[in-house]
């Protein structure tokens, strides 16, 4: 296929030799960070750096450890990696001080009091209500399942509207703080319990099906998060799947704004419609999935459509979504997901999840199949391009995501 | 001196953009934007500034600045933007309008 017409492109095609700034980033090795320093001088700093330098270089290499599948960098080490393998729930909340250095000051470490500090004694219970989840329903040992302790830096920089993962830890803004307050849109990212669960399954997705952020595998990742920030606080507040409101983002904006949240997996593309910010741009069907060439290609966008889908197996199932659809989705991404799995692949794959975890033709299966076909996707199908699953061969596709970076399969779009 | 801005991706997944024509503005917040435009030596600035590792959620920029026969296209990875250009985008990101 060729670009026609100067200045003009069919959708889902991008002019030659122009690649997304998204796709450029995604085909860096994910843990770039965690193995650029070499294990003896983390060893050194884990030895001998002040108690924050310690548990910083500990926690990367147990990273590095679990990611090359070796033990050795743990060797000589033995108080330290015992003590932080053998805990449970640890949690670190940090001050940035309305600056960019991460983590900033730490102000409240596991069992200390509640500080008064909204952001703060939020940013420590929701990540505790997450470890919950992980822990009690699945048998999930922390983000990594080796115990991580769970660092959340709040008060990130000044009139920060956003929350993010960044591979290590999570950061959160306070908002439109620093605005006159009747100029306010957003409340501080820590006011959700599903936002602070959303950006620690970012986690859990790192260390699990890796799926990579851009396209439909990068929708997934969003999806993923979404979907157990829901699970994470409807399981808080006691509520059944019928009961929930599967609203992301509830409180965040301030009563100036019109919406109820950022995301409604219930009814996706109905969460907000305001002067200021626009209209919920979410699609809840793949007849309106949108291909665009930002947000690494909609990904917050077309999480919508795996967004119902889920909320539909739950509503179709009843009582708690966490512990029958929350299920099939946590072994999906623990077990049978991808990086490049798109959302055919999705689709397959809980299917047949269900079958194993509940019967063939269960009634969980049943409704599985209900919640994908109702997005307009078959769990039969074959995938519909972003993916690898199916198309290839396991030692084929590993090489196909190897590359990548040199225009292997993308090179089909562009 | 004219910018086109765009802020991508974040939790919230919402677009920002702005437009801004300095001779159209006052003449104080004019020097202000210029100034910050050379502060960030912008048209130096690599076009491409990628994040060594992709950050769920985090913010990306695509900014394009003419000045006279000068024009130059940045788009950066929120966690690969240098301190210089930080102030700069900061100040757009409070003239900007959602979508």
């Amino acid at each position: 296929m060729t670009v026609s017409t100067a200045g003009m492109r069919p959708a889902g095609m991008r002019p030659a030799g122009m690649r997304p700034a998204y796709m450029r980033s995604a085909c860096m090795p994910q843990h770039h960070v965690h193995c650029f320093i070499p294990p003896h001088m983390l060893k050194e700093i884990a030895e001998r750096g002040s108690p924050a330098q310690r548990d910083r270089a500990l926690k990367t290499l147990l990273v590095s450890e679990q990611l090359r599948g070796q033990r050795e960098a743990l060797t000589g080490l033995p108080g330290l990696a015992t003590r932080a393998l053998a805990v449970g729930k640890q949690r670190n909340v940090y001050d940035a001080e309305n600056g960019s250095t991460l983590p900033g000051r730490l102000v409240r470490a596991e069992d200390a009091a509640a500080t008064g500090d909204l952001a703060v004694d939020e940013a420590y219970d929701g990540s505790g209500a997450t470890y919950d989840l992980y822990h009690d329903v699945y048998e999930r040992n922390s983000i990594d399942n080796a115990g991580m302790r769970l660092d959340s830096s709040v008060h990130y920089q000044q009139g920060y509207d956003n929350a993010f993962w960044d591979g290590q830890q999570m950061v959160y803004g306070d908002g439109d703080e620093d605005l006159p307050e009747a100029e306010r849109l957003f409340n501080r990212f820590t006011i959700a319990l599903d936002i602070i669960a959303h950006e620690l399954t970012h986690g859990v997705t790192q260390y699990e099906a890796k799926l990579a952020y851009w396209d439909q595998s990068g929708a997934l990742n969003e999806s993923i998060s979404d979907v157990f920030g829901s699970l994470v606080r409807q399981r808080a507040l006691g509520q059944t799947a019928v009961e929930a409101d599967w609203i992301i983002g509830a409180g965040l904006f301030t009563p100036r704004v019109n919406g109820v949240g950022i995301r409604s997996m219930k009814a996706p593309g109905t969460a907000y419609d305001d002067p200021v910010l626009g209209k919920d741009p979410q699609p809840a069907h793949m007849r309106d999935y949108k291909q665009v060439d930002y947000d690494n290609g909609g990904v917050h966008i077309n999480s919508g459509i795996p967004n119902h889908a889920f909320y539909v197996v739950a509503r179709e199932l009843g009582g708690n979504a966490w512990e029958k659809a929350g299920r099939i989705w946590y072994v999906a991404l623990r077990d049978r997901l991808e990086a490049r799995s798109d959302f055919a692949a999705a689709a397959r794959i809980t299917h047949s999840l269900a079958g194993e975890l509940f019967g063939a033709g269960s009634l969980e299966q049943q409704a599985v199949r209900t919640g994908w076909t109702e997005v307009g996707i078959s769990v039969e199908g074959g995938d519909t391009g972003n993916g690898k699953a199916g198309c290839l061969g396991a030692p084929a596709a590993a090489l196909a995501t190897l590359l990548w970076p040199l225009g292997g399969p993308r090179g089909q779009v562009g | 001196m004219r910018i086109e801005f765009e802020r991508f991706g974040g939790f919230a997944g919402m677009r920002l953009r702005a437009t801004v024509q300095t001779a159209t503005l006052p003449a104080a917040q004019a020097q202000e934007i210029e100034a910050l435009v050379v502060a960030a030596d912008f048209f130096d600035v690599p076009p491409n500034l990628s994040a060594p590792q992709p950050a769920a959620d985090r913010f990306q920029y695509e900014v394009t600045v003419t000045d006279g026969e000068r024009c130059h296209t940045v788009r950066a990875d929120e966690a690969a933007v240098p301190g210089t250009l930080q102030p700069l985008l900061r100040r757009l990101t409070r003239m900007a309008t959602r979508n």
